[in-house]
């Protein structure tokens, strides 16, 4: 099945079956008396609660957690995601330690800004929390449609396609990624510092990532006459 | 003795003036991490802490008369050594010590810019660039007192056959000609030093040794290569052999204080969190057989992690400056989790919040 094909069912697939469960259970490993697994500060609050609930629980079966899942209160699932996306060779204390880096120069940056700010409003428009900066980031960054090649009579077409999120997610970090990690040598700047330039940037809707994003929008807009390739 | 400046609270942030700042911090004396944060709250802002107060209470209670004590300062790496150290030197700077301070010793013995062969005497090699840079920093962190002392040279010394600093001439002049001429630098440093001790033996000055990271001086090889491409020793490095000859205890009216660290690149962060130790940080491993026999007896100081009370008010600092945005960390859970984190280390604490 291609790619195209295997959204289009997606697609299908989810306007058919629009309860959720309906899904789940289809692909699901876990038998149905298996239930969803709970953080430690969950189950001493069913302790606290009911206490007779939590006697049943110690017998039942658990699901087991997603990779993702953290109980901590600085925990960014953005962050997160970025990580695995930036990631080469496996060595993800690297990632971390460069992104970790980059997001504190993120914070210098606005630090510098604030101090620079005259006025009271000024002050309150500049947001000091880098993982919040990251966030708008690549909210900024992530396209709202997306081309594919389609071969029609001899020709290929770059028609324009719905992306859900994602997708979307995933591209505008592919995109910021890409451009840090292969950018032209000699390189003047470090990962660091190039990283921070560019995510303030796009928190600021400028920048190369946004612009990729907008011109990809008009070319989409462009080929909307193409559009029906889609289905025909 | 009596001293200036020691109305400080315990655990509770001294605000250094700018203006000692730049007077003794210029060249060297904080790292790049340290310049970074310094800017970043536009203050330099450091903590009192134990092992202040602990050399403050040594101090008061020293007989200049007697050799001099050395104290050397040790712990985990990111405890705090070197704020020890430099709120020390400006203790020092107010109580009217002549400083001699040595940050980076490290540059000297492993990355020198320049490294040219000594006239003075075969096999021993000159580093003109780090000779002016310890000359400089002497010259600035005393100068209102150089001028005012009127220190002169006790001997005649002879540069060249045409350069000559006379008997009597005063110390600045000195000073002068090893930033003037780069290439005698290094042997005019050492000139220096020598006749720091012979004026604090004749009691007309006190002098306080500050050095950190002095470990690295007693490793034995430097990474300096000699004409016949081996490794020199370090001992034939000019101002180092200099400064080493000052952490011994043959003179009188002075203090020295150093600090040992371990290097940092073999340290384990996972390994730090849980509490298991990478490498000893205990002076009599870090100095060596060799360091060790130069400075025994000497007396240690811990410089230990952060204790509860020390830890909130970092953290409330930090807050206070804009340092720490993040909703979580105003909580009292957060704060439990930085805590556990960083494991009270204070660069760890710096560290963790670089997100936060």
């Amino acid at each position: 099945m291609s790619s195209l094909t295997r959204r289009v069912f997606d697609l299908r697939k989810a306007a058919n079956f629009s309860n959720v469960n309906c899904i789940q259970k289809r692909n699901t490993v876990w038998p149905s008396n298996y239930i969803k697994p709970l953080a430690t500060e969950q189950l001493t609050e069913v302790k606290q609660q009911s206490p007779e609930e939590f006697e049943k629980l110690k017998f039942v079966p658990v699901i087991a957690a997603p990779n993702h899942v953290s109980s901590s209160l600085f925990y960014n699932r953005t962050f997160d995601q970025f990580l695995k996306v930036i990631m080469r060779d496996g060595d993800k204390w690297k990632a971390i330690d460069g992104m970790r880096m980059a997001l504190f120069e993120v914070k210098r940056i606005q630090l510098k800004k604030y101090r620079q700010a005259k006025s009271d409003e000024e002050r309150a428009a500049i947001e000091l929390n880098p993982l919040t900066v990251f966030e708008k980031a690549i909210e900024n960054c992530k396209p709202l449609m997306i081309t594919q090649k389609i071969k029609r009579g001899g020709a290929t077409y770059q028609v324009p396609f719905p992306i859900v999120e994602k997708d979307s997610t995933f591209l505008a970090m592919k995109w910021l990624s890409d451009l840090i990690l292969f950018r032209p040598k000699p390189r003047s700047e470090v990962f660091h510092i190039a990283m921070a330039k560019e995510i303030v940037n796009a928190y600021n809707n400028e920048g190369k990532v946004v612009k990729k994003k907008i011109d990809l929008h008009k070319l989409c807009e462009a080929n909307k006459a193409y559009a029906h390739y889609r289905w025909s | 003795m009596k001293h200036v400046g020691v109305d400080h609270i315990d655990s509770q942030y001294f605000v250094l003036p700018k203006s000692a700042n730049d007077a003794l911090f210029k060249l060297s004396g904080w790292r790049q991490n340290h310049k970074q944060m310094f800017e970043m709250f536009e203050e330099t802002a450091i903590m009192v802490r134990k092992p202040f107060h602990d050399l403050l209470n040594y101090l008061s209670r020293t007989d200049f008369e007697r050799p001099v004590n050395r104290y050397v300062l040790y712990g985990e790496f990111g405890n705090g050594k070197t704020f020890t150290l430099n709120h020390f030197l400006y203790h020092c700077f107010l109580n009217r010590f002549l400083i001699v301070h040595c940050s980076s010793p490290y540059e000297w013995v492993f990355t020198p810019q320049e490294t040219a062969q000594s006239e003075w005497k075969s096999g021993r090699i000159d580093t003109p660039v780090e000779a002016t840079i310890a000359l400089k920093t002497f010259k600035d962190q005393n100068a209102a007192l150089l001028s005012e002392l009127d220190l002169r040279t006790s001997k005649k010394y002879t540069w060249s056959l045409r350069e000559t600093t006379e008997e009597g001439e005063p110390l600045l002049n000195l000073i002068d000609y090893g930033l003037n001429r780069m290439k005698k630098a290094s042997d005019c440093y050492a000139v220096l030093l020598k006749e720091i001790k012979h004026w604090a033996n004749e009691g007309k000055i006190k002098v306080s040794v500050i050095g950190d990271v002095v470990n690295v001086l007693y490793l034995g090889e430097s990474k300096v290569l000699n004409p016949d491409k081996t490794t020199a020793e370090m001992d034939n490095i000019t101002i180092a052999r200099a400064f080493t000859k000052m952490l011994r205890n043959d003179w009188k009216n002075g203090l020295v204080v150093v600090a040992v660290d371990s290097s940092d690149s073999f340290r384990d962060k996972v390994g730090r969190l849980t509490g298991e130790r990478f490498g000893p940080d205990l002076p009599k491993y870090l100095l060596t057989e060799k360091g060790f026999q130069d400075l025994d007896p000497f007396i240690p100081i811990k410089v230990d992690k952060y204790t509860e009370n020390e830890f909130e008010n970092c953290l409330d600092y930090y807050i206070r400056k804009n340092y720490v945005n993040h909703p979580a960390a105003k909580t009292e859970m957060g704060r439990k989790e930085i805590k556990f984190m960083s494991a009270y280390n204070p660069l760890e604490v710096y560290k963790f919040c670089w997100l936060l």
